[in-house]
């Protein structure tokens, strides 16, 4: 598209021209269409089509960074010059520069096949039949008091270009294409509901309806006749669709932005053991057709593989260059990719038979965490595990502790990370945590 | 993914997570006349007047021409939304105001709406070639029958709750950097252990128009900001953090030196008493919510469960409990856009239709849900002027505003009194919802142990789980200091960031399960 590049382009002259000495500018456009169906019907169908210019302008040792969806030439002139006006009033902060030009040499050269021609082929009958096939599967299950499905199907593709003034170029191109279905039930005056998905880089990677649907049962029959159980420190298994969520909540600390404000349990731990050797954590950009790879980052620089923590070691803060100068460290990355959790040997039910009294944690509720001190508190739900059987399925309970030393309690992570997600975290073994309920 | 919904703070810095962050603090007025009717400024809406003609070329025949494509397929109605949103931050970080920033969002979107069905699609060119391209994208719900009607154009009149003349964009920067700057110097004097400060000042200057089928053109222009501080304080090796913000439909000039100061010493207060803060036992114990930002319960625990989508589908755990008894004849909650410069505050929301206060329970009975268009029509009544969208990306969907509980008969003393071992909560950062299941959380940043009706050792960082109906049926006492909080809330819904607002007055609640040690 080389009106796009034309128009990245021509703002960097214009705001080197209005007094930027330096800039760093990003064109994106993306198209998507979705699809959401239901009671044998399309429940609603949207397109969308977007492009955003944005542009870090560095001025006379100041820095800001702009963005705007109007591209009419006069209009990204007018707002290049308001945008340089407003950097002025600022403050110096010498932090603010654009990366090392050594750092945007060595991108990976190979093809990371993230563009499917495939997807754009994709018509909205596509997603249409794909949304009736999940909606039939899940009717289905006449033994479950089924009451709703809708199935949805969405696709997408993206591209865009940056450049510096300082040397980098670059463009990349992705697609993807989702599906998910959501089906509740009666129980009581409740109506509980649970959903399965896959979203792949190529259409031909997805999941099929027959496996969405049964993720879907699978989930819906944990929330059926949930109680409460007694408030006790237990054993907790959480599924990989949570696991990743506890993983990224640990590491929220862990990048610039919160280092720089103090806000971290990780300052000044990096080659310190902070977690059981269990906690092996890579950071791989370079995944074919993964859904966060990438070869360059947001600040232009080369993407490489990276370990995080290794057998429970912290390796690295995740900085961009701005993070870096301000705490005179070596900009890392800002950006995790595709994060990859070492794999343990066993099943999630080889896992399961192993706990005496626990609770397998099947979804998190809301809760949040102090990223100065690591504590936490989340609302759970899920199966109690008593002697290596799941029994009474359990919810409306919470889980409270410490992520500085509740990593130290990984006792094992299983052998079933998910390729439909960035983050490939398998299901995990906590021990002795602080769970409330009556 | 899942139905879920959320609201959350934007106090702290965004890190790994979109629903982290913090936010609000109680605003000490007393007495709100919630009860009466509200004295807005009452004249017709001109000041935005063809803005989207005067700036963007959109004449009338184009309007008439896009929602006529809209509905050639025979959909029964629709509307086009306009929006020209200019927002801007500045921020204050290790004494220096080092970052701005600055979006324009420019673009409409184009529904065409079949019964339940709605066709969707939208443009960020406002030509007549590519506003044509999306109606016609839109129209492909309906099955291709005759062309649905349009009515000729009047113009939809309203009160204003908030300045529509008011113009964030044109604010002089140098004010908004020597506003944080000051407000760092007197945040860091108050206290020797602070390491940390940041100061946020954004804005959201989002300008609107709403032309439907059915002939009305309304046209908001909307002023949002948030002020946002951050403290980090060390004492040894020991580290706390808090914030405070606030955040509304109003000017800069509304920032007045005493609101700014009440800013910095909550944030400073609340951090300083972490220090001290210990956890409760987990379990379920009686929960006294003090008054204000306490409203997040009401938000999660039926506000979502009454929005009409999920009802018409029979998706809430509400759907079957319509003029029955779900709490006692002490609560009466409400939702409304009528509460003056208030972040959850509307003129006319997202499908044109002008904003109102809604009575969801009424003395314990549940009376209305929050209705969009598509509902409205559902239930054949009128719609209760709920819908709304983030952006012209997106369609509209019912939606809360400022949801609130009117006044009971009690002292916040005798809330305490009242119980043996429990919490009382303060302030808070998020909570999230089932709204089938309806469990819903929310978490405590600030908050006292109450231990034989006093209150003793401060607490922190402790989620509170409940079931909704099972909650409101076990609010047992509601005190007289009703007041409406003004923290910087977003209400998340199906991807949809809107903003919001809560009231409350203090209650009792016998039972709810706390998160501890």
């Amino acid at each position: 598209m080389s009106d796009m590049k034309q128009i990245l382009e021509n703002a960097m002259k214009t705001a080197q021209k209005l007094g930027a000495q330096n800039a760093r500018a990003s064109y994106s456009h993306a198209q998507s269409l979705s699809v959401s169906w239901r009671k044998n019907k399309i429940e609603n169908m949207a397109s969308s089509g977007e492009s955003q210019l944005w542009m870090a302008l560095y001025v006379d040792g100041k820095y800001g960074n702009y963005s705007t969806s109007d591209i009419r030439p006069e209009s990204i002139d007018a707002f290049i010059e308001k945008c340089i006006a407003m950097t002025r009033l600022l403050e110096p902060e010498p932090a603010r520069t654009l990366a090392d030009p050594e750092r945007y040499k060595d991108r990976y050269g190979e093809d990371l096949e993230i563009y499917d021609p495939a997807v754009a082929a994709l018509t909205p009958n596509d997603a249409i039949e794909f949304c009736k096939k999940l909606e039939e599967l899940a009717l289905q299950h006449t033994e479950m008091p089924i009451t709703d499905v809708t199935a949805s199907y969405e696709f997408g593709s993206s591209e865009s270009f940056m450049a510096t003034t300082n040397g980098f170029a670059g463009d990349r191109k992705s697609t993807y294409a989702a599906a998910s279905v959501e089906i509740a039930l009666t129980d009581g005056e409740k109506k509980p509901s649970d959903y399965g998905y896959t979203q792949k880089r190529f259409v031909g990677d997805m999941r099929t309806a027959e496996d969405i649907v049964a993720e879907a049962i699978r989930f819906l029959a944990y929330r059926r006749s949930s109680q409460k159980l007694a408030s006790k420190n237990r054993t907790l298994v959480f599924d990989r669709r949570v696991a990743s969520s506890m993983i990224a909540k640990y590491l929220q600390p862990l990048f610039g932005g919160s280092l720089v404000m103090k806000q971290s349990y990780f300052i000044d731990k990096v080659g310190q053991k902070l977690a059981s050797d269990l906690l092996d954590l890579h950071d791989e950009p370079w995944l074919k057709r993964g859904l966060s790879s990438r070869t360059y980052d947001s600040d232009g620089m080369s993407c490489k593989p990276a370990t995080i923590f290794e057998k429970g070691t912290l390796k690295q803060y995740m900085l961009d260059v701005y993070s870096a100068n301000k705490l005179s460290l070596t900009p890392t990355t800002g950006n995790l990719t595709n994060l990859v959790l070492t794999p343990g040997k066993r099943s999630l039910d080889e896992m399961i038979a192993d706990v005496k009294d626990g609770i397998y944690v099947t979804s998190i509720l809301g809760g949040n965490q102090d990223n100065v001190r690591g504590d936490f508190s989340h609302g759970i739900s899920g199966v109690a595990i008593e002697n290596g059987k799941l029994t009474q399925n359990i919810a409306e309970m919470n889980m409270t502790g410490n992520h500085t030393d509740l990593w130290k309690r990984l006792v094992e992570v299983g052998n079933d990370p998910r390729e439909d997600s960035s983050y490939r975290i398998p299901s995990l073994r906590i021990d002795d945590v602080s769970v409330s309920g009556t | 993914m899942n139905r879920r919904d959320f609201i959350a703070t934007s106090a702290m810095a965004a890190a790994a997570l979109p629903l982290f962050g913090c936010k609000s603090k109680q605003k000490e007025v007393q007495e709100m006349p919630v009860a009466t009717p509200e004295t807005p400024v009452a004249q017709p809406l001109t000041a935005c007047n063809d803005y989207f003609c005067k700036n963007f070329g959109v004449t009338q025949a184009m309007i008439d021409k896009v929602l006529a494509k809209a509905l050639s397929r025979g959909g029964q109605w629709g509307e086009l939304f306009f929006e020209h949103t200019r927002s801007g931050s500045v921020q204050l970080l290790d004494g220096k105001v080092s970052s701005s920033s600055a979006t324009i969002h420019l673009g409409m979107g184009v529904r065409c709406v079949m019964d339940d069905q709605v066709g969707f699609a939208f443009t960020e060119s406002l030509t007549l070639e590519d506003m044509m391209r999306a109606a016609e994208a839109a129209a492909a719900i309906a099955p291709g029958t005759d062309a649905g009607k349009v009515d000729p154009r009047k113009v939809r009149e309203f009160k204003q709750w908030y300045d529509i003349n008011y113009n964030w964009d044109l604010l002089d920067i140098a004010k908004a950097v020597s506003l944080i700057q000051s407000i760092d110097k007197k945040t860091r004097a108050k206290d020797e252990s602070i390491v940390q400060v940041i100061v946020n000042l954004g804005w959201v200057q989002r300008t609107i128009m709403v032309n439907t089928s059915d002939g009305f053109n309304a046209e908001d222009s909307q002023p949002y900001f948030t002020l946002r501080l951050n403290v980090v304080m060390q004492r040894g090796d020991e580290k706390q953090s808090n914030y405070s913000s606030i955040g509304e439909l109003n000017s800069f000039e509304s920032l007045t030196e005493a609101r700014v100061d009440e800013v910095i010493n909550k944030a400073v207060e609340d951090t300083r008493i972490l220090f001290e803060a210990v956890k409760p036992k987990g379990g379920e114990w009686p929960v006294v919510l003090g008054n204000g930002a306490s409203g997040i319960l009401l938000h999660e625990a039926i506000g979502h469960g009454l929005e009409a989508d999920f009802n018409r589908k029979e998706l809430s755990i509400f759907s079957s409990k319509m003029n029955q008894k779900v709490a006692s004849e002490e609560v009466t909650i409400c939702d409304s856009g009528l509460i003056e410069n208030s972040r959850g505050a509307l003129n006319v929301d997202d499908e044109g239709t002008p904003t109102q206060r809604t009575v969801l329970v009424d003395k314990g009975v549940l009376r209305s849900y929050l209705h969009d268009k598509i509902s409205a029509k559902h239930y054949g009544v009128e719609p209760t002027g709920s819908g709304r969208r983030e952006s012209f990306k997106n369609f509209p969907i019912p939606r809360m505003r400022v949801t609130y509980m009117e006044n009971g008969p009690h002292e916040f003393d005798e809330l305490i009194k009242n119980v043996k071992y429990g919490i009382f909560c303060r302030k808070f950062l998020n909570g999230q919802v089932e709204i089938g299941q309806g469990d819903y959380t929310f978490y405590v940043k600030n908050g006292y142990l109450i231990e034989d009706g006093k209150l003793t050792a401060p607490i922190k960082d402790i989620n509170i789980i409940g079931n909704g109906p099972d909650t409101l049926s076990k609010i047992t006492m509601v005190a007289n200091d009703m007041s409406y909080d003004n923290g910087t809330w977003t209400c998340g819904k199906a991807g949809q960031g809107v903003p919001v607002s809560l009231g409350m007055p203090s209650v009792l609640v016998s039972a709810i399960t706390v998160g501890g040690v």
